[in-house]
This record gives C-alpha cells, structure tokens and sequence, in this order.
C-alpha cells in the first residue's frame, strides 16, 4: 500500500489568486509549505487559471513559476482520463463538464483528490470548497 | 552449579537480521533529514517569492480554516 499523501489540491481559484498576489491563497500555500504538506496542481485547473486575462503580466508568471516549483503537478494521462470521466458519469449531468472547461478543472481537482482520499489515513479531513485536504 | 549462560537479545537476532534493522533506521533518518531540507528550502524559495512570510492577520483564519486547531507554526527568520 502506497504512503498515504499528507498535502492539498489546488483547484483554479487558489491557482488564479496566488497568481494574482492573493493575500490568502499566499498564506494557504505557506502553511502548506511550512507544514511540508504535499500540493497538487491538476493540470486542467492550472490551464483554467492560465485563462485568467489578469495573468498575462510578468509578475503573474513569476508567481506561476514559484507555484509550479513548489508544487507536484498533475498531468491527464490515461489513468487521469478514466478517472475524471467517473467523476463526470457521477456527476448530476454528466454531459456538462464536455463543454463547460471550468467544470472540467472541477472534475480533474475531484479526481485527484479522490485519488489520495483512497490512499489516505482513516482520520482524513472533509473536503472544503476551494482546498481539499487530502491526508491527515 | 552454575547457571546457563543466557544469550542476550542482540547475539540472539541473526547478523543479517541486525544489519537491516540499522540500514532501515538509517534510510528512515536519512530520509527524515532530506525531507526537512527539503522543507527549508521550499520554504525559503516561497518566502523569497513573497517577501517574508505573510501577515499573522491574514495567516491565522485561514490557518484555522485549514488546520483547525493545530498550533500556528513558527514565522521563519
């Protein structure tokens, strides 16, 4: 059995703001960062964020890069595809995410998070909106 | 008469068995102390980033939000 993972999923909205300078979405990765908690950055919701017109600045991209460095993405290779076309078969209208990219990136953070659920200690915390506490 | 002489636990446990136990303590110490550079590192790197860390006023709701009741870690400098 894998070691459980002990981190956080990064969906788009936490992406965009630490991107944006975001006071909070700072302090959230620097309590992840100084409790050395795992982040994961689901390719689908750092492409959502990327979409953000407020990002195009090099200040921006320079706070991407910080992120990406601290950060272990999440890239959609078969495994992912399967897993995030569960979470839409699961979803209550399954053919919405097929043409909404944001409820894609959604489906993706889900998938992931589910992921490390299952690998996770039995004292896991639930899930909050924008950041999934995936272990304990 | 004298007592048999009882062997003690470590002449008890097979040499290959011994040698193992002190490579895995070694690896889980070795490994404990990259993980902890590791974590400086990041930290320093996203502190770099910021400017220092960020302000107790903003840290503390979100770090209750986050960890709950775990005690607010240490400001590095």
């Amino acid at each position: 059995m894998p070691d459980p993972i002990r981190g956080w999923v990064l969906d788009a909205p936490v992406i965009a703001g630490f991107a944006r300078r975001d006071e909070r979405a700072e302090a959230a990765v620097w309590l992840a960062v100084h409790h050395d908690d795992t982040l994961l950055l689901p390719s689908l919701a750092l492409s959502l964020a990327l979409g953000d017109p407020e990002l195009d600045g090099r200040e921006a991209q320079d706070a991407l890069a910080v992120l990406m460095a601290l950060a272990v993405v999440d890239d959609v290779d078969t495994a992912r595809a399967y897993g995030i076309a569960d979470v839409r078969a699961r979803a209550d209208q399954p053919g919405e995410p097929a043409t909404d990219p944001g409820l894609l990136a959604v489906a993706h953070v889900v998938s992931v998070a589910a992921d490390a659920d299952s690998r996770s200690s039995p004292t896991a915390r639930p899930a909050s909106t924008r950041w999934t506490r995936v272990a304990r | 008469m004298s007592q048999p002489e009882q062997p003690d636990s470590e002449a008890s446990t097979p040499p290959s068995a011994s040698a193992g136990g002190k490579r895995a303590e070694f690896a889980r110490r070795l490994a404990a102390r990259q993980s902890h550079s590791r974590q400086v590192a990041r930290l320093a790197m996203l502190e770099e980033h910021l400017g220092g860390p960020p302000r107790p006023e903003v840290v503390e709701p979100v770090r209750r939000l986050l960890y709950g009741d775990a005690p607010a870690p240490r400001a590095a400098g």
